[in-house]
Protein backbone atom coordinates (compact mmCIF):
# COMPACT_ATOMS: atom_id res chain seq x y z
CA UNK A 1 0.00 0.00 0.00
CA UNK A 2 1.41 3.05 -0.98
CA UNK A 3 1.87 6.42 1.20
CA UNK A 4 -1.29 8.31 -0.87
CA UNK A 5 -3.42 5.47 -0.17
CA UNK A 6 -2.43 5.12 3.53
CA UNK A 7 -3.03 8.55 4.17
CA UNK A 8 -6.07 8.48 2.59
CA UNK A 9 -7.33 5.66 4.51
CA UNK A 10 -6.20 7.19 7.33
CA UNK A 11 -8.04 10.46 7.35
CA UNK A 12 -10.83 8.44 6.56
CA UNK A 13 -10.21 6.65 9.72
CA UNK A 14 -9.64 9.59 11.63
CA UNK A 15 -12.87 11.25 10.18
CA UNK A 16 -15.17 7.92 11.50
CA UNK A 17 -13.18 7.70 14.65
CA UNK A 18 -14.34 11.14 15.88
CA UNK A 19 -17.81 10.07 14.35
CA UNK A 20 -17.32 7.49 16.97
CA UNK A 21 -16.38 9.16 19.48
CA UNK A 22 -18.50 11.96 19.45
CA UNK A 23 -21.31 9.48 18.95
CA UNK A 24 -21.19 6.71 20.80
CA UNK A 25 -19.31 5.52 23.86
CA UNK A 26 -16.94 2.52 24.60
CA UNK A 27 -16.09 2.39 20.82
CA UNK A 28 -12.22 2.02 20.08
CA UNK A 29 -10.94 2.66 16.48
CA UNK A 30 -8.97 1.43 14.13
CA UNK A 31 -5.92 1.79 16.21
CA UNK A 32 -3.35 -0.47 15.13
CA UNK A 33 -0.64 0.84 12.25
CA UNK A 34 0.24 -0.71 9.13
CA UNK A 35 2.83 -2.97 9.98
CA UNK A 36 4.62 -3.27 6.80
CA UNK A 37 8.24 -3.06 6.39
CA UNK A 38 9.11 -4.79 3.09
CA UNK A 39 11.82 -6.35 2.02
CA UNK A 40 14.16 -3.85 0.18
CA UNK A 41 13.07 -1.55 3.56
CA UNK A 42 15.79 1.02 4.35
CA UNK A 43 17.10 1.38 8.06
CA UNK A 44 15.94 4.46 8.29
CA UNK A 45 12.17 3.42 7.35
CA UNK A 46 11.91 0.56 9.49
CA UNK A 47 12.77 2.96 12.27
CA UNK A 48 10.48 5.07 11.30
CA UNK A 49 7.69 2.32 11.81
CA UNK A 50 9.10 1.21 14.71
CA UNK A 51 9.26 4.29 16.14
CA UNK A 52 4.92 4.55 15.37
CA UNK A 53 4.52 1.44 16.12
CA UNK A 54 5.76 1.48 19.52
CA UNK A 55 4.68 5.50 20.33
CA UNK A 56 1.48 4.38 19.63
CA UNK A 57 1.31 1.56 21.98
CA UNK A 58 2.74 3.18 24.44
CA UNK A 59 -0.37 6.06 23.94
CA UNK A 60 -2.61 2.70 24.03
CA UNK A 61 -1.34 1.43 27.03
CA UNK A 62 -1.12 4.09 29.27
CA UNK A 63 -4.46 5.15 28.96
CA UNK A 64 -5.40 1.11 29.84
CA UNK A 65 -3.42 1.32 32.36
CA UNK A 66 -5.05 4.53 34.13
CA UNK A 67 -7.86 3.14 33.45
CA UNK A 68 -7.82 -0.25 34.72
CA UNK A 69 -6.83 1.59 38.28
CA UNK A 70 -10.23 2.86 37.74
CA UNK A 71 -12.16 0.00 37.19
CA UNK A 72 -13.97 -1.14 39.73
CA UNK A 73 -15.70 -3.97 37.88
CA UNK A 74 -12.41 -5.63 38.05
CA UNK A 75 -11.64 -8.33 41.13
CA UNK A 76 -8.08 -7.48 42.77
CA UNK A 77 -6.50 -10.45 41.26
CA UNK A 78 -7.95 -9.49 37.75
CA UNK A 79 -6.36 -5.77 38.37
CA UNK A 80 -3.39 -7.09 39.42
CA UNK A 81 -3.19 -9.46 36.62
CA UNK A 82 -4.20 -7.00 33.85
CA UNK A 83 -2.20 -4.21 35.30
CA UNK A 84 1.12 -6.41 35.29
CA UNK A 85 0.56 -7.42 31.48
CA UNK A 86 0.27 -3.69 30.75
CA UNK A 87 3.05 -2.46 32.54
CA UNK A 88 5.31 -5.07 31.46
CA UNK A 89 4.75 -4.49 27.68
CA UNK A 90 5.02 -0.74 28.45
CA UNK A 91 8.18 -1.39 29.73
CA UNK A 92 8.74 -3.62 26.61
CA UNK A 93 7.55 -0.83 23.58
CA UNK A 94 9.77 1.60 25.32
CA UNK A 95 13.13 -0.90 25.55
CA UNK A 96 12.01 -1.41 21.63
CA UNK A 97 11.65 2.12 20.89
CA UNK A 98 15.11 2.41 21.98
CA UNK A 99 16.18 -0.63 20.42
CA UNK A 100 15.49 0.12 17.16
CA UNK A 101 16.31 3.58 17.48
CA UNK A 102 19.68 2.60 17.90
CA UNK A 103 19.78 -0.42 15.62
CA UNK A 104 22.57 0.21 12.79
CA UNK A 105 22.05 -2.51 10.61
CA UNK A 106 18.42 -3.67 8.87
CA UNK A 107 18.06 -6.81 10.09
CA UNK A 108 18.46 -5.94 13.69
CA UNK A 109 15.86 -3.28 13.04
CA UNK A 110 13.84 -5.27 11.04
CA UNK A 111 13.85 -7.89 13.81
CA UNK A 112 12.91 -5.56 16.85
CA UNK A 113 10.23 -3.96 14.38
CA UNK A 114 8.56 -7.56 14.21
CA UNK A 115 9.15 -8.37 17.95
CA UNK A 116 6.53 -5.37 18.48
CA UNK A 117 4.45 -7.40 16.86
CA UNK A 118 5.15 -11.10 17.31
CA UNK A 119 6.20 -10.78 21.31
CA UNK A 120 3.65 -8.46 22.84
CA UNK A 121 0.42 -8.35 20.59
CA UNK A 122 -0.67 -5.18 22.37
CA UNK A 123 -3.82 -4.76 20.23
CA UNK A 124 -4.49 -8.38 19.34
CA UNK A 125 -4.11 -9.66 23.19
CA UNK A 126 -3.54 -7.40 25.44
CA UNK A 127 -6.30 -5.12 25.23
CA UNK A 128 -8.96 -7.45 24.50
CA UNK A 129 -8.31 -9.77 27.14
CA UNK A 130 -8.19 -7.09 29.57
CA UNK A 131 -11.90 -5.74 28.58
CA UNK A 132 -13.23 -9.13 27.92
CA UNK A 133 -11.87 -10.16 31.80
CA UNK A 134 -13.69 -6.62 32.99
CA UNK A 135 -16.75 -7.30 31.48
CA UNK A 136 -16.67 -10.97 32.95
CA UNK A 137 -16.01 -9.57 36.07
CA UNK A 138 -18.70 -7.11 36.13
CA UNK A 139 -21.36 -9.85 35.32
CA UNK A 140 -19.93 -11.92 38.11
CA UNK A 141 -19.40 -9.61 40.70
CA UNK A 142 -21.86 -6.89 40.42
CA UNK A 143 -24.84 -7.68 37.71
CA UNK A 144 -25.38 -11.50 38.49
CA UNK A 145 -25.80 -11.51 42.30
CA UNK A 146 -27.52 -8.31 41.92
CA UNK A 147 -29.90 -10.22 39.76
CA UNK A 148 -30.40 -12.92 42.23
CA UNK A 149 -31.21 -10.08 44.80
CA UNK A 150 -33.93 -8.95 42.16
CA UNK A 151 -34.99 -11.94 41.80
CA UNK A 152 -35.43 -13.91 45.92
CA UNK A 153 -37.26 -9.76 46.31
CA UNK A 154 -39.89 -11.01 43.46
CA UNK A 155 -39.99 -14.43 44.95
CA UNK A 156 -40.76 -13.01 48.52
CA UNK A 157 -43.45 -10.36 47.35
CA UNK A 158 -45.19 -13.56 44.63
CA UNK A 159 -45.12 -16.02 47.95
CA UNK A 160 -46.86 -13.59 49.74
CA UNK A 161 -49.70 -13.06 47.25
CA UNK A 162 -52.38 -15.04 45.37
CA UNK A 163 -51.05 -17.54 43.08
CA UNK A 164 -50.01 -16.59 39.33
CA UNK A 165 -48.87 -19.11 37.39
CA UNK A 166 -47.67 -16.85 34.42
CA UNK A 167 -45.75 -15.01 36.78
CA UNK A 168 -44.03 -18.09 38.68
CA UNK A 169 -42.85 -19.12 35.15
CA UNK A 170 -41.21 -15.95 34.30
CA UNK A 171 -39.70 -16.44 37.84
CA UNK A 172 -38.20 -19.85 37.21
CA UNK A 173 -36.67 -18.77 33.72
CA UNK A 174 -35.44 -15.77 35.09
CA UNK A 175 -33.75 -18.15 37.90
CA UNK A 176 -32.28 -20.17 35.03
CA UNK A 177 -31.31 -17.50 33.24
CA UNK A 178 -29.20 -16.43 35.88
CA UNK A 179 -27.86 -19.40 36.57
CA UNK A 180 -26.98 -20.32 32.88
CA UNK A 181 -25.11 -16.74 32.63
CA UNK A 182 -22.96 -17.69 36.29
CA UNK A 183 -22.33 -20.64 34.76
CA UNK A 184 -20.97 -19.61 31.38
CA UNK A 185 -19.12 -16.63 33.13
CA UNK A 186 -17.38 -18.26 35.70
CA UNK A 187 -14.40 -19.09 33.76
CA UNK A 188 -14.45 -16.31 31.22
CA UNK A 189 -12.20 -13.90 32.69
CA UNK A 190 -9.30 -16.46 33.61
CA UNK A 191 -9.64 -18.04 30.88
CA UNK A 192 -8.68 -14.41 28.61
CA UNK A 193 -6.16 -13.62 30.98
CA UNK A 194 -4.31 -16.66 30.44
CA UNK A 195 -3.96 -16.22 26.62
CA UNK A 196 -0.45 -15.27 25.72
CA UNK A 197 0.94 -13.25 22.46
CA UNK A 198 2.61 -16.89 21.77
CA UNK A 199 -0.77 -18.63 21.85
CA UNK A 200 -2.36 -16.29 19.48
CA UNK A 201 0.53 -16.65 17.10
CA UNK A 202 -0.32 -19.88 16.98
CA UNK A 203 -3.64 -19.93 16.82
CA UNK A 204 -5.55 -16.15 15.97
CA UNK A 205 -9.12 -17.60 17.25
CA UNK A 206 -7.76 -18.33 20.63
CA UNK A 207 -10.09 -15.72 21.88
CA UNK A 208 -13.09 -16.52 19.96
CA UNK A 209 -14.73 -18.91 21.87
CA UNK A 210 -14.01 -16.70 24.83
CA UNK A 211 -16.05 -14.19 23.36
CA UNK A 212 -18.63 -16.37 22.44
CA UNK A 213 -19.14 -17.44 26.00
CA UNK A 214 -19.33 -13.74 26.96
CA UNK A 215 -21.73 -12.91 24.98
CA UNK A 216 -23.76 -15.54 25.76
CA UNK A 217 -23.18 -15.07 29.25
CA UNK A 218 -24.70 -11.13 28.69
CA UNK A 219 -27.83 -12.40 26.77
CA UNK A 220 -28.64 -15.18 29.31
CA UNK A 221 -28.01 -11.80 32.11
CA UNK A 222 -30.32 -9.60 29.87
CA UNK A 223 -33.17 -11.93 29.57
CA UNK A 224 -33.27 -12.77 33.55
CA UNK A 225 -33.49 -8.79 33.59
CA UNK A 226 -36.06 -8.61 31.28
CA UNK A 227 -37.59 -11.50 32.85
CA UNK A 228 -37.74 -9.61 35.87
CA UNK A 229 -38.82 -6.70 34.77
CA UNK A 230 -42.11 -8.52 33.31
CA UNK A 231 -42.38 -10.01 37.10
CA UNK A 232 -42.84 -6.58 38.59
CA UNK A 233 -44.64 -4.79 36.56
CA UNK A 234 -47.19 -7.90 36.54
CA UNK A 235 -46.81 -7.09 40.17
CA UNK A 236 -47.60 -3.89 39.91
CA UNK B 1 0.33 15.89 12.78
CA UNK B 2 -1.28 13.00 11.94
CA UNK B 3 0.20 10.84 14.78
CA UNK B 4 -0.75 12.55 16.92
CA UNK B 5 -4.53 13.48 16.31
CA UNK B 6 -4.11 9.56 15.94
CA UNK B 7 -2.91 8.71 19.16
CA UNK B 8 -5.37 11.11 20.97
CA UNK B 9 -8.32 9.34 19.05
CA UNK B 10 -6.79 5.91 20.02
CA UNK B 11 -6.10 7.13 23.86
CA UNK B 12 -9.79 8.94 23.88
CA UNK B 13 -11.24 5.24 22.83
CA UNK B 14 -9.17 3.16 25.03
CA UNK B 15 -10.17 5.27 27.71
CA UNK B 16 -13.99 5.24 26.48
CA UNK B 17 -14.11 1.14 26.50
CA UNK B 18 -12.26 0.49 29.85
CA UNK B 19 -14.70 2.78 31.66
CA UNK B 20 -17.64 2.43 29.57
CA UNK B 21 -18.15 5.60 28.67
CA UNK B 22 -17.18 8.22 26.64
CA UNK B 23 -15.79 10.22 29.14
CA UNK B 24 -14.08 9.27 31.95
CA UNK B 25 -16.29 9.68 34.87
CA UNK B 26 -15.70 6.99 37.67
CA UNK B 27 -18.72 8.92 39.42
CA UNK B 28 -20.81 8.06 36.72
CA UNK B 29 -20.84 4.80 36.68
CA UNK B 30 -23.64 2.44 38.94
CA UNK B 31 -22.07 1.30 41.47
CA UNK B 32 -21.20 -2.55 41.39
CA UNK B 33 -22.28 -2.99 44.77
CA UNK B 34 -25.90 -3.83 45.45
CA UNK B 35 -27.93 -1.02 46.23
CA UNK B 36 -31.13 -2.54 49.02
CA UNK B 37 -33.39 -4.62 46.31
CA UNK B 38 -33.99 -7.22 48.63
CA UNK B 39 -35.80 -4.54 51.62
CA UNK B 40 -37.25 -2.71 48.52
CA UNK B 41 -40.14 -1.56 49.67
CA UNK B 42 -42.28 -1.30 46.51
CA UNK B 43 -42.26 -2.55 43.28
CA UNK B 44 -41.00 0.78 41.90
CA UNK B 45 -38.02 0.34 44.00
CA UNK B 46 -37.11 -2.86 41.62
CA UNK B 47 -37.46 -1.45 38.87
CA UNK B 48 -35.14 1.09 39.40
CA UNK B 49 -32.67 -1.47 40.54
CA UNK B 50 -33.09 -3.20 37.11
CA UNK B 51 -32.49 0.13 35.54
CA UNK B 52 -29.06 0.28 37.31
CA UNK B 53 -28.30 -3.18 36.36
CA UNK B 54 -29.32 -2.15 33.01
CA UNK B 55 -26.92 0.45 33.20
CA UNK B 56 -24.13 -2.27 34.21
CA UNK B 57 -24.69 -4.78 31.47
CA UNK B 58 -24.66 -1.78 28.59
CA UNK B 59 -21.07 -1.11 30.04
CA UNK B 60 -20.13 -4.93 29.86
CA UNK B 61 -21.53 -4.94 26.97
CA UNK B 62 -19.14 -2.30 25.60
CA UNK B 63 -16.60 -2.99 26.83
CA UNK B 64 -16.67 -6.56 25.69
CA UNK B 65 -17.44 -4.70 21.75
CA UNK B 66 -13.95 -1.98 22.29
CA UNK B 67 -12.10 -5.46 23.35
CA UNK B 68 -13.45 -7.13 19.91
CA UNK B 69 -12.27 -3.63 18.08
CA UNK B 70 -9.00 -3.89 19.65
CA UNK B 71 -8.52 -7.17 18.09
CA UNK B 72 -9.22 -6.70 14.64
CA UNK B 73 -7.21 -3.35 14.55
CA UNK B 74 -4.27 -5.86 15.54
CA UNK B 75 -2.02 -7.02 12.12
CA UNK B 76 0.10 -9.63 11.45
CA UNK B 77 3.07 -9.08 9.54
Amino acid sequence: MNRTWRAMLASAGVAAALVVATAGPAMAVDADDDPTVGPGASLAAIQRAGAEATDRRIDSLNVAIARVDGNDALTDDDRAAILNTLTADLDAMTDLAGQIAGDTTVADAAADYHAIFTDYRVYAVALPQSLYAASADALTGSILPRLQTVHDNLEARLAAGDPDPDLEALLDEMQQKIQDAEAGAATIAADALAVTPADWNADHTVLTDIRAELRDAGQDARDAARDARQIAQGLR
Amino acid sequence: MRRAAAAILIATALGASLTGCGRFSPDARPSPVASTPASADSVDDLLAELDSVDDLLTRSEQDAVAGDDAARSDDAP
